[in-house]
């Protein structure tokens, strides 16, 4: 019974999302992006491009049919680079993603419920803390202080990302803790973690998925801000962000090394942004 | 709850804000792997020598005792010595801080006035042609982001137009005016050197629209939503049935209660213009601190970078302050709300 009204509802949101065409739009991106990151060494037509490859005869050739993004300084084909990029990018975003949305829920449950007790005020104060320095620079000053890898720009991102979930769950969690239905359970003895995880959050999973999608696109900008500034995965490995900044000193004449990969992270920043729109109208939630 | 205790109650929070800032950013530097004098002396150094720093950056004593000393360090405006420059740092800062604060300003001047005016004129004119061109326009300015405004502005005006300099503050050759305030524009008009304001505002259109482009387009979208929505409000309602000017009540009723989302608005947007500032600084070669910052921390330049840092998180929570006090005075309703 409970089986066919889900799928019912499911239908219904399903219905309502496709409702807005620009929603439609940033679902089609993601899938397509997703797509072509997870397949990328069969979608890109010079796979091997993505590694160790030198071709100084191929060097800086404009956009044309054989390189529909041109080449690099050292011959290497932009567009597979960029989907190799895709990849690098996407797989920052969801780990990033990953890791925070848990702790950060995990942590605004946990402050919202306790919000009387010392512990929940802390916690509080700790993501007051962590909120009031702009995002990109509490990124970039952790990746500053740690050498260069992929894991640390994980681990950067993610200081930076962790505050605005916990914040968000513990602004709804104040406000549905004095409601009949948690009261109740509370009087009814049944325990903390119960009521946390079985009441209170999935009262707060539609916000919560919103907010991941559209963080999904700002952690992939700071990623690439991170790997534009060179503090972030090393080369040779293709990251939108490094390529934009080896792009840069080329301008204006080989305009294609920055342009193209601008336009991939302008395409990631857009899909996500335009589902998570469409998530935000469907759900009425997303940030206060 | 009257606006003096708002004012104080919010001061106390800044403070206390600013004092955990400052915490954090010390220990987010501290816990920096290898050692910091041996990074700064270099290979070559030897034992005694990198023993000698140790001592003179207090890195031996505990880290609580570290703190305060660079805290009173930092009253003093003594943030320590850039271990790249060999310069104090303050002086660093005192250099490049006004280039930044040039570019923040002019920007959020470019954000309010134009943000608050498009929203007016897309409400008054609501669906026709100025409302649906700067609709477009909003929704161009937010989902492309501001680097991508940068590389592409800079490719267009700068070099396939010719029209706009591509990068830093002044053209080459052209004199910086006499320091008063740092700021090029101002201390030209100050001294009556207008041909070095007309340049350096030429400089600075490009990096002011980048960062300003995002929070401009929000701010216009939401000045118009707020504008519809309290048209249809009862007390304006009255103000046309006493057949008063539609002009005066849109300047006088309407925009004050419907700019107030748009000024809260434009707080988070303030604080997010110091971090833009970081990549634009890159993009136009902007000698500011932003620029400066990434350099110190390419170079683990541990003291350059805990200074830059501070310096923003006091200016995001400075921004952020001045902002909930402008809500605070025109919405009634949230002085009253506090707790």
């Amino acid at each position: 019974m409970g089986n066919a009204r889900r799928r019912e509802t499911m239908r219904r949101s399903y219905y309502k999302f496709s409702q807005s065409g620009m929603s439609v739009v940033g679902l089609v991106i993601v899938v397509i992006l997703g797509l072509a990151a997870a397949f990328a060494p069969w979608v890109a037509p010079y796979p091997h491009h993505a590694g160790l490859y030198i071709d100084f005869s191929a060097k800086f050739e404009p956009p044309s049919l054989k390189h529909p993004c041109g080449t690099d300084g050292i011959g290497r084909d932009v567009l597979s680079r960029i989907i190799f990029g895709f990849r690098s990018s996407l797989f920052l975003g969801i780990a990033v993603t990953l890791f925070v949305m848990p702790l950060g829920t995990v942590l605004g449950l946990l402050a919202g419920y306790h919000t009387d007790r010392w512990s929940g005020t802390l916690v509080m104060r700790i993501t007051d803390v962590f909120l009031s320095l702009p995002p990109l620079v509490l990124a970039l000053t952790v990746a500053s202080v740690l050498p260069p890898s992929i894991w640390n720009g994980i681990l950067a991102l993610s200081m930076a990302s962790w505050p605005w979930y916990t914040r968000m769950v513990y602004s709804r969690v104040t406000s549905l803790r004095n409601e009949p239905y948690i009261l109740r359970a509370k009087l009814a003895g049944i325990g903390t973690p119960h009521i946390l995880f079985k009441e209170l959050l999935p009262n707060c999973a539609s916000q919560v998925i919103t907010k991941m999608t559209l963080e999904m696109g700002s952690v992939v900008l700071m990623g690439a801000t991170l790997s534009f500034v060179g503090l972030g995965e090393k080369p040779p490995s293709p990251g939108l962000g490094t390529m934009l900044a080896d792009g840069a000193q080329y301008l204006p004449v080989q305009w294609w090394l920055t342009v193209f990969p601008g336009v991939a992270i302008l395409l990631i920043v857009v899909g996500f942004n335009l589902l998570g729109d469409g998530l935000r109208d469907l759900y009425g939630g997303g940030d206060t | 709850m009257n606006l003096a205790g708002f004012l104080i109650r919010r001061t106390i929070y800044m403070m206390m804000t600013l004092v955990a800032i400052s915490i954090l950013v010390f220990l987010l530097t501290r816990v920096m792997p290898g050692d910091p004098a041996k990074l700064a002396l270099g290979n070559t150094a030897t034992k005694e020598m990198v023993e000698k720093l140790r001592e003179e950056m207090h890195l031996n004593d505990s880290l609580p005792i570290q703190y305060c000393k660079w805290i009173a360090g930092v009253f003093h405006g003594d943030f320590g010595r850039s271990y790249y420059s060999y310069r104090a740092v303050i002086v660093d800062v005192k250099e490049f801080l006004p280039a930044t604060l040039e570019l923040v300003v002019f920007a959020v001047v470019v954000l309010t006035v134009a943000g608050i005016g498009f929203g007016v004129l897309a409400a008054a004119f609501k669906d026709r042609w100025i409302d649906q061109g700067i609709r477009v326009f909003a929704y161009a300015g937010v989902s492309i982001p501001y680097f991508l405004w940068g590389i592409f502005l800079l490719l267009i005006f700068g070099y396939f137009l010719d029209l706009l300099p591509t990068g830093g503050r002044l053209t080459y050759g052209l004199a910086a005016p006499m320091r008063i305030t740092g700021f090029y524009t101002i201390d030209g008009a100050l001294t009556g050197n207008w041909r070095v304001v007309g340049d350096a505002l030429k400089h600075l259109i490009m990096p002011v629209v980048s960062i300003s482009v995002g929070g401009l387009n929000l701010a216009a979208r939401i000045t118009r939503a707020g504008m519809i929505d309290n048209q249809r409000a009862d007390y304006i309602q009255v103000a046309q049935s006493l057949n008063i000017p539609r002009r005066i009540i849109m300047a006088k009723y309407l925009l004050k209660p419907s700019v107030i989302p748009t000024v809260s608005l434009l707080g988070m947007e303030l604080g997010v213009l110091v971090s833009k500032a970081f990549l634009v600084e890159l993009i136009f070669n902007w000698p500011g601190i932003s620029r400066y910052g990434i350099a110190a921390m390419l170079n683990k330049d541990v003291n350059a970078i805990t200074a830059v840092v501070l310096i923003v998180g006091v200016l995001y929570v400075g921004m952020n302050f001045v902002v909930d006090v402008a809500v605070g005075f025109l919405d009634p309703r949230t002085r009253l709300q506090q707790k």
